[in-house]
């Protein structure tokens, strides 16, 4: 047993090291990127970044088969992907223990939609826990282990990215051993077809009831009677916001959200005058105490979507009168200018978004860094929708607008190489096999950036650092179909501008272009900063259009008021040179790094 | 919340490493013998978006999370998003803010202002205000990306920490071999928040 400081995401990590997880899988994706990363710190496990969510939940499958304990890790989308072997899977008694925690994200942080998992937890017979705290993390994991164990089930843990997030203490449990089993043919339990199929169907008919029959015997909640005036029922985050905001309400705090204890809960409604529901997303816990004809309120008082926060909780309650309102001293925030994501110094999806820019050639976006080429100063790409979905929608708008008046030529798909791996081969096949001729703009930065510079297929580095094939994307795609495939060195703009119009504007589809810049993050681009000559620069705000967070318009103190120059913070610039490559005038120039330049500091704002 | 716990907002830029303030503070406290709990933005928000986190330390808490208006000092690595979160405060809550702007992506486009007015509006709401360049004592440190550790230090000077277990909990936060200039930066934000 030890006392440690853990998020939440490392708190899966060790609950399910101290479980005897004997392989772990998972795609990269926020919010729980950061719990096979903390598992493949540990020895004696396989922890893998699978090519995609589907991959990481068979590996997992194949796992629990074994009769070994499994985790399988991913954001709430990636169960869209995985949903298939696991829809299938989980009508299965299943051998080894298997656990897969999902990262919900209310309020769309990080993610291009939100999606409610406990749907999956109902629809697939899949027992579900939600914590609240790093603490909570670790025991309910290693509960879930424990579950899955116990019933022959998939058991979720719920996160949201709060939660996945938070830092605390966690105090351990002595670890157990889970030593595989063996694999024992069953076509019963492991060859999902008809009939053996069938009797899996109507054997899982059973679990739920199972579950909850056991959680009813005391398991996996918590009743706490305070001030009868007022029950909550909540359970993960909110719960322990319920209880710093609403220290005197009565509390039900559910640690298994899926099944959940109904008898318990309708001798809780016994001991209050009134019942509220707290629960972020669809009113799950709400619908369910009304089919069991419990009287319930909670989505009358919160919202379906978005995050159910503490100021939300405590505006509602005051308006209830149990608490006082909060009157801070500013009643919203006075910023109006926002933060967008930027690209970073040295991006090499910059030159890229600014060639696409300038050439005015339509794009379908992806998912990955490259997504900000949809933010003003680019405006490239028209649309996106989920991994590697620009390939079909590219080929499909094409077709459906050919002929038309609508038609737009040269339509092309711009993704990275770790989305293309993950589930945009099939697309690629697409083009061949039904004769489309769209084009595919490869960016190969060889690096998943977005979740958090992460290995994948292209570099051929696993998780924990080993050195496996590297996948080469021209030969793939020559080998899928696509015969007019051509390499180019983005940062090289001129050189790129010519490939771009060559390809995208002359040549007929399909075809591919891969640009091949390094991510400048992962692999530290650091080189000569460039710095701007004021006395040369017109203020044309070419370079600003670059959009690079380093670039502004500054005043010198030799220039008139208002006229404004451009100037380049030489602690953040990395030498891309990419405004140096578009200024006009020759303005922005290379530093020689012992010597500084000899031209004038802007004098508006500090550095 | 309870009365015994401080509430700490932190907010800046992606990439200026808030999410190592964070976790620094926590494990500081933790090992001062405190309870404490923090949560950050993640992902979308890596580089150059607004990332912000929540910190509470106190006897005994049980969650990071905190209410607009409930927060005792807000930690703005740059001052437009120490204005963006200042309703996190309560009346009376101290605004620690590196005053070194970093621009966003409509600002450098001149498509909107910079906020120049930005201690007028928190002075006016009767907020207090601590600020320092963080850059300038990063760079008097040996590096300017380390904005983030002079930060923690000048929060550190408000918060009920043991300084030698601020320093435990630095070492263990930043890359090997970079102790020495990191601790540099964090007494350098500490003395100047005295």
């Amino acid at each position: 047993m030890e006392q440690l400081v853990l998020t939440g995401n490392e708190a899966v990590a060790r609950a399910a090291r101290d479980s005897g997880v004997r392989v772990a899988a998972s795609y990269p994706g926020s919010p729980t990127v950061q719990i096979l990363e903390a598992l493949a710190e540990y020895e004696g496990l396989h922890t893998e970044w699978s090519p995609s969510e589907k991959v990481a939940m068979e590996v997992a499958i194949g796992a629990s088969m074994a009769g070994a304990a499994a985790l399988c890790s991913m954001k709430h989308v990636g169960i869209n992907i995985a949903s298939d072997p696991l829809m299938t899977f989980t009508f299965s008694k299943i051998n080894g223990p298997l656990v897969i925690a999902v990262g919900d994200d209310p309020g769309q942080i990080s993610s291009q939609n939100e999606q409610d998992s406990r749907m999956w937890a109902e629809y697939g017979f899949i027992p579900m826990l939600q914590p609240g705290s790093p603490q909570e993390v670790y025991d309910q994991t290693r509960l879930a282990f424990d579950i899955s164990e116990r019933f022959h089930a998939p058991v979720f843990v719920r996160l949201v990215d709060r939660t996945c997030h938070m830092s605390g203490s966690v105090q351990t449990a002595p670890a157990v051993e889970r030593k595989p089993l063996g694999f024992t043919p069953d076509p019963d339990r492991y060859y999902m077809v008809p009939p053996f199929s069938r009797r899996a169907r109507a054997a899982v008919e059973g679990r739920i009831p199972a579950v909850q029959q056991w959680i009813e015997e005391g398991h996996g909640f918590q009743e706490e009677l305070r001030d009868p005036a007022l029950g909550i029922v909540t359970f993960g985050l909110q719960y322990h916001i319920v209880r710093e905001l609403l220290p005197n309400l009565s509390t039900f705090k559910l640690d298994i959200i899926w099944p959940l204890p109904i008898k318990q809960l309708k001798e809780f409604r016994q001991k209050v005058n009134r019942m509220i529901v707290i629960e972020e997303l669809f009113p799950f816990v709400e619908n369910h105490l009304k089919l069991a004809r419990i009287d319930c309120e909670g989505k009358a008082f919160f919202p379906t979507y978005g995050e159910v926060d503490a100021g939300l909780i405590a505006e509602r309650f005051a308006e209830l009168g149990c608490r006082e309102p909060i009157k801070p001293p500013l009643a919203a925030s006075p910023a109006e200018a926002p933060r967008g994501a930027m690209f970073c110094p040295g991006c090499p999806h910059r030159p890229v978004m600014v060639l696409l820019r300038d050439l005015g050639i339509f794009c379908h976006g992806d998912i990955g860094c490259y997504l900000m080429g949809s933010y003003p100063p680019f405006e490239v790409l028209k649309t996106s929708v989920s991994m590697a979905a620009s390939i079909g929608i590219a080929q499909g708008m094409a077709k459906a607008l050919e002929g038309t008046e609508h038609q737009i030529d040269n339509i092309v798909s711009v993704i990275g190489d770790s989305t293309l791996m993950h589930s945009g081969l099939p697309g690629v096949i697409n083009y061949g096999y039904n004769l489309h001729h769209t084009k595919l703009l490869v960016l190969d930065n060889r690096s998943t950036s977005m979740t958090g510079l992460q290995d994948n297929p292209i570099t051929g580095k696993t998780v924990r650092g080993e050195q496996g094939h590297a996948v080469d994307i021209e030969t793939v795609l020559r080998a899928l179909g696509l015969d007019n495939v051509v390499k180019v060195n983005q940062y090289n703009m001129g050189e790129a501008k010519k490939v771009f119009v060559k390809k995208f504007q002359e040549e007929p589809g399909p075809l591919a272009v891969i640009a091949t810049g390094p991510c400048a993050l992962k692999y530290k681009k650091k080189l000569n900063y460039y710095y701007v000559d004021p006395d040369i620069c017109t203020g044309c705000r070419t370079c600003i259009r670059v959009n690079c967070p380093p670039i502004s318009m500054r005043q010198y103190a030799h220039k008139p008021a208002g006229e404004l120059n451009s100037h380049i913070d030489r602690h953040r610039c990395v030498g891309c040179s990419v405004c140096f490559q578009v200024c006009p005038v020759h303005a922005i120039k290379r530093s020689n790094l012992n010597e500084q330049p000899n031209v004038p500091a802007p004098v508006d704002w500090n550095l | 919340m309870q009365n015994q716990t401080i509430n700490v907002f932190l907010a800046g830029v992606g990439g200026q490493g808030l999410v190592l303030v964070n976790r620094l503070l926590v494990r500081a406290a933790v090992l001062s013998g405190l309870d404490a709990k923090c949560t950050d933005t993640h992902g979308l928000a890596m580089r150059g978006g607004g990332v912000m986190g929540t910190l509470r330390i106190g006897a005994k808490v049980g969650t990071s999370i905190f209410a607009p208006g409930e927060g005792d000092f807000l930690l703005g690595l740059e001052p437009l998003e120490a204005l963006r979160w200042s309703h996190m405060l309560k009346k009376g809550g101290t605004v620690v803010v590196s005053t070194d702007q970093l621009r966003p992506t409509l600002i450098l486009l001149e498509q909107l202002p910079f906020p120049t007015d930005w201690r007028d509006v928190l002075s006016k709401a009767g907020l207090k205000i601590k600020e320092l360049s963080g850059a300038e004592l990063a760079l008097a440190a040996g590096d300017y990306r380390m904005i983030n550790v002079v930060m923690a230090g000048a929060i550190s000077a408000c918060l009920p920490l043991d300084f030698e277990k601020l320093k435990e909990a630095l070492r263990a936060s930043v890359p090997e071999g970079t102790f020495d200039k990191n601790l540099t930066a964090l007494i350098a934000g500490r003395e100047s928040c005295r």
